[in-house]
């Protein structure tokens, strides 16, 4: 089969072209689409992770803090008088360089113990919020502007609220973190969608040119028959055959007609 | 004989089909796991920085400890001490106090308990004498430090920690991705199946079009200036054009000629018998195949469905922030009563749905359901009272019935003989793809944009989706084309004299009901309530459904072919009921995740069983009622039974679990429907089609 006889002109070339933009098109949009959703999907995932990570390291240090200021409560003490939370807080600040500080809260709101000691004063509507919540579970935690406060109650041996136990993280660091995870990302979308983008529209132009050609072709031979020019080369398949010969039928009854109305 | 013929216009149109989805898939699965070592090498340090922490607090207990000049020797209940500090971190196995001088041994309760703990294990622990280097034993990573002075003699703390867990977590974040990117190729899907029926399957459809009209003698009109893009579908219209004008000329000039009797005589008998035999630029409508009609009409059922299905995931919560206009209402009474309106709106719209179609013909009826749908749910999003939500989820849920009766009577209406499963599967696929992408991506942009945020975006696409109808269903819808035979169609004299026959009411609660009680009651009311009962997570609930939602979507076609091939939907709604008693049972058996996630997958099967049979299965079970009333009322008729079923739903399980608990009332409704499976065997068994053989046609006679 002489594929090559049946070239396409340049108006064709266009229509063709037009055709493999748009689908091209089309993939391209799915896949923005797709690796978006994707993207989104893992980027909140990770920031969940790392939060929750973050939030488990943090308290790992706050029950540890807690078991030491209960276990004093529980031998009778006033949490105001315990003398080893002060150096119980600064040790345990020293064991994760992102903690910003480190404040034990007594039932009145006011500030025991603070690590380290130039810890600024918390704000009373704060504290207040911080009770609340904290009531809500063994340890909570909000997001205040570029710090991540954990927060737990301190109880005494009646399950009695004495205080709040709060460690500020400094979560810039997080969002940094999330930040370049996020650029890396980005890269990696932005190359996966060049290259599929790529690679579809590779195959989007083989396969339609081929479908051209094999359409050509068939037009071709249909021509062939159809202009009484027929060539065993060109010899059409069996499904045009049918409409050939019943298009031959039909012209030739028409033909019989006109040879009636050119005898007169 | 030429190789070359249509088929390979088929082929490379299946081709570029296949391959298109090979890249994007390919695409995103590469992009996955590329996503997945991003993230193993990101969290990493995190878990392994975590267990070092919980080393060294164990570590400075007893530093407090040797501070305070304790001997390790006299510390009493040592193991209570470590499980507490070991509680709350599941990634830590167990924790471990030697001496190795005089070989004792104090440890977590865990560590007797844990079958992770390899009998090589204990010994290393027993056998180690110093705190050189932490070593892996299986899947548990020992760490080994040396604890301050206590006594006499050295002291090691040991600290498994199970490296299993950091796959876990990245097994759920895995998962996750899967889900998502399952969501992103089902989309993918749509849009393909979209694109290629635009560009390539109404090229071949024209083709087609063309030559079948030819070979049956008919010469369609082709009008200018709407030629294909394709060589050979022009050539054919070149052909048939020529011909026409070449009889249209025989006919202008036989008329203009001033013939003598004789050839007069001739040339008509001549046109007669050319008459006789074909049709010349022919009125007829093209007749664009079935498969390209109902394809067509795939992509924006899937977008209506997923806009919609976009507030699932959170609807219930989205109501229970509204206070209640009652005082002292009760709260799940309150994210109820939204959910049953819509059921109940739905079903009073549905029976008006044949009769608006056969009026205003699919494209109208569908516009006139989508645009109520998108006010309502954008009026849902600026909602500032309960009662006002409460309305503009009635308007929704009017505009969604009027939709999805449409999309039904446009897809059997449109189907070739022979061919109703399959394109009811066309409904139901487009319908549960977009089930299980619209409820995943409801979540994540309720997550980024808020409830309000979300139904906007819902709303929006529902609008655009409006445009996208207007261009691509054609006016002259299938349903108008055959309508007309029954003026009755869709009205309620017709729907009473079909709820006259004893067979379509026995029919009614043994296979109508039971998919849609099992769908509302036992899938999306008892799973989630029971699943939190076993304290599995939302993300896990979600999940576990997902499964369900995956099942069907991948079983519906496949039963479509079945049924369209071995024409058995009696024996495939029968295997689906049974299926579908048999998931709650095994759901109410075993609280195993195995056990779970088959009972999903077996529901799946059931219900893509139940549900196709049952849309296709109305022209043969119901020969009569379809031929008196007409096919659309039947359908119809059944569409609002099954809506009853969805009200029904939520609340009798509600009752069993209140009458029975979880299990219990899990168990009940399993082996009601079991029983429900029974009776519709015998009720087929009586209504099965008699073949007259001479001694029963004589009985008859």
């Amino acid at each position: 089969m002489n594929i090559k006889s049946a070239q396409p002109d340049r108006s064709q070339a266009i229509v063709a072209l037009l055709r493999v933009v748009k689908i091209a098109l089309a993939i391209m949009v799915v896949m923005i689409f797709s690796l978006g959703v994707l993207s989104v999907m893992a980027l909140e995932k990770f920031k969940n992770t790392l939060n929750e990570v973050t939030e488990s390291r943090i308290g790992v240090i706050a029950f540890d803090i807690k078991d030491t200021i209960e276990q004093g409560l529980a031998m009778g003490y006033n949490l105001a008088a315990l003398q080893n939370v002060q150096d119980a807080i600064r040790l345990a600040r020293s064991r994760d360089s992102k903690i910003a500080s480190i404040y034990v809260v007594g039932r009145q709101g006011e500030t025991l113990y603070r690590a380290p000691d130039t810890a600024p004063d918390l704000k009373p509507e704060a504290v207040e919020k911080f009770r609340k919540e904290s009531a809500k579970g063994p340890l909570a935690s909000l997001r205040e502007g570029t710090f991540l406060d954990a927060f737990t109650n301190l109880q005494n041996s009646f399950s009695q609220p004495v205080g709040v136990l709060l460690i500020k993280y400094d979560a810039a660091s997080l969002d940094e973190r999330y930040i370049d995870f996020r650029k890396t990302f980005f890269r990696q979308v932005i190359i996966f969608l060049f290259a599929g983008v790529l690679v579809a529209t590779i195959a989007i132009w083989i396969l339609l040119k081929r479908f051209d050609r094999v359409d050509s072709i068939l037009a071709a031979s249909l021509e062939a028959e159809v202009n009484l020019d027929f060539d065993k080369s060109k010899a059409p398949p069996a499904e045009l055959a049918a409409f050939k010969a019943k298009h031959r039928e039909a012209l030739d009854a028409i033909i019989a007609a006109e040879k009636v109305l050119e005898a007169r | 004989m030429n190789a070359l013929s249509l088929r390979a216009l088929d082929r490379y149109r299946f081709l570029l089909f296949a391959w298109l989805l090979a890249v994007v898939l390919g695409t995103l699965t590469f992009f996955s796991y590329q996503t997945t070592n991003l993230f193993i090498n990101a969290m990493r340090p995190d878990f392994e920085a975590k267990a070092v922490l919980v080393s060294d607090t164990i570590k400075a207990q007893f530093q407090r400890a040797s501070d305070l000049n304790f001997d390790i020797a006299d510390m009493r209940d040592l193991s209570r001490f470590l499980d507490d500090a070991i509680d709350n971190h599941p990634e830590v196995v167990y924790a471990v106090v030697t001496i190795p001088a005089n070989r004792s041994i104090q440890a977590s309760n865990k560590f007797a308990k844990d079958p992770r703990i390899s009998s090589e294990l204990r010994a290393h622990i027993l056998a180690k004498k110093t705190a050189e280097r932490s070593q892996s034993f299986g899947n548990v990573v020992d760490v080994t430090t040396a604890l301050p002075k206590l006594g006499p003699n050295d002291a090691l703390l040991h600290v498994g920690v199970d490296e299993k867990y950091i796959q876990t977590r990245l097994l759920e974040i895995k998962i996750d991705l899967f889900i998502t990117l399952f969501v992103a190729v089902v989309i993918t899907l749509e849009v393909l199946f979209f694109v290629v029926l635009l560009t390539l399957d109404r090229q071949s459809q024209t083709i087609r079009d063309f030559l079948d009209s030819v070979k049956a003698g008919i010469f369609p009109r082709v009008r200018t200036g709407n030629e294909s893009s394709s060589p050979l579908a022009r050539s054919l219209q070149h052909s048939i054009g020529m011909v026409n004008d070449r009889y249209r000329a025989l006919l202008q000039q036989g008329a203009a000629a001033n013939l003598t009797t004789e050839p007069r005589r001739m040339l008509r008998k001549l046109i007669g018998s050319i008459d006789e035999k074909f049709q010349f630029s022919s009125m007829r409508k093209s007749m664009e195949g079935d498969a390209t009609v109902i394809k067509a009409i795939r992509l924006p059922m899937f977008i209506f469905f997923f806009c919609t299905d976009l507030s699932r995931p959170f609807w219930p919560n989205f109501v229970g922030g509204f206070p209640p206009p009652m005082a002292g209402m009760d709260p799940s009474l309150l994210m109820a009563l939204p959910m049953a309106m819509w059921a109940l709106t739905m079903m009073l719209v549905t029976p008006f749905g044949p009769r608006l179609v056969q009026v205003l013909g699919v494209r109208k009826s569908l516009l006139a359901g989508m645009v109520p749908a998108a006010v309502g749910t954008l009026m849902c999003a600026f909602a500032t009272g309960y009662m006002e939500l409460v309305i503009w989820r009635c308007v929704t849920a009017a505009g969604f019935g009027i939709v999805s009766v449409t999309g039904i009577l446009y897809v059997t209406m449109a189907a070739q003989s022979g061919r109703s499963a399959r394109s009811a599967a066309v409904f139901i696929g487009a319908q549960t793809a977009a089930g299980v992408c619209g409820t995943a991506m409801g979540g994540i942009l309720a997550d980024r944009l808020g409830y309000s945020g979300t139904l906007f975006v819902s709303a929006a696409l529902i609008a655009c989706n409006c445009l996208l109808v207007a261009r691509i269903i054609s006016s002259a819808s299938p349903a108008r084309v055959s309508g007309g035979e029954n003026e009755d169609e869709g009205s309620l004299a017709s729907y009473a004299k079909v709820l006259r026959s004893l067979s379509f009411v026995s029919f009614i609660p043994l296979a109508a009901l039971p998919p849609r009680i099992v769908l509302t009651g036992f899938l999306l009311f008892m799973t989630p309530v029971v699943l939190h009962n076993l304290e599995y997570s939302d993300a896990a609930v979600g999940r576990f459904m997902m499964c369900y939602f995956i099942s069907n979507l991948l079983f519906t076609p496949l039963v479509a072919r079945v049924l369209d091939r071995f024409n058995c939907h009696r024996s495939l709604l029968l295997v689906g009921s049974a299926l579908m008693g048999g998931a709650v049972l095994l759901f109410s058996w075993s609280t195993l995740v195995s056990s779970l996630v088959a009972s999903m997958v077996l529901l799946g099967l059931g219900m893509s069983l139940t549900t196709t049979s049952l849309i296709s299965i109305i022209p043969v079970q119901f020969v009569r009622e379809c031929a008196a009333q007409g096919q659309g009322t039947v359908t119809s008729l059944l569409r609002v039974v099954e809506r009853i079923g969805s009200i029904l739903g939520p609340l009798l399980v509600a009752l069993l679990i209140k009458s029975f608990g979880f299990s219990e009332g899990a168990m009940i409704l399993g082996l009601t429907l079991a029983a429900i499976a029974a009776c519709l065997a015998v009720y087929f068994y009586v209504t099965r089609p008699r073949i007259l053989t001479p001694s029963n046609k004589q009985a008859s006679q």
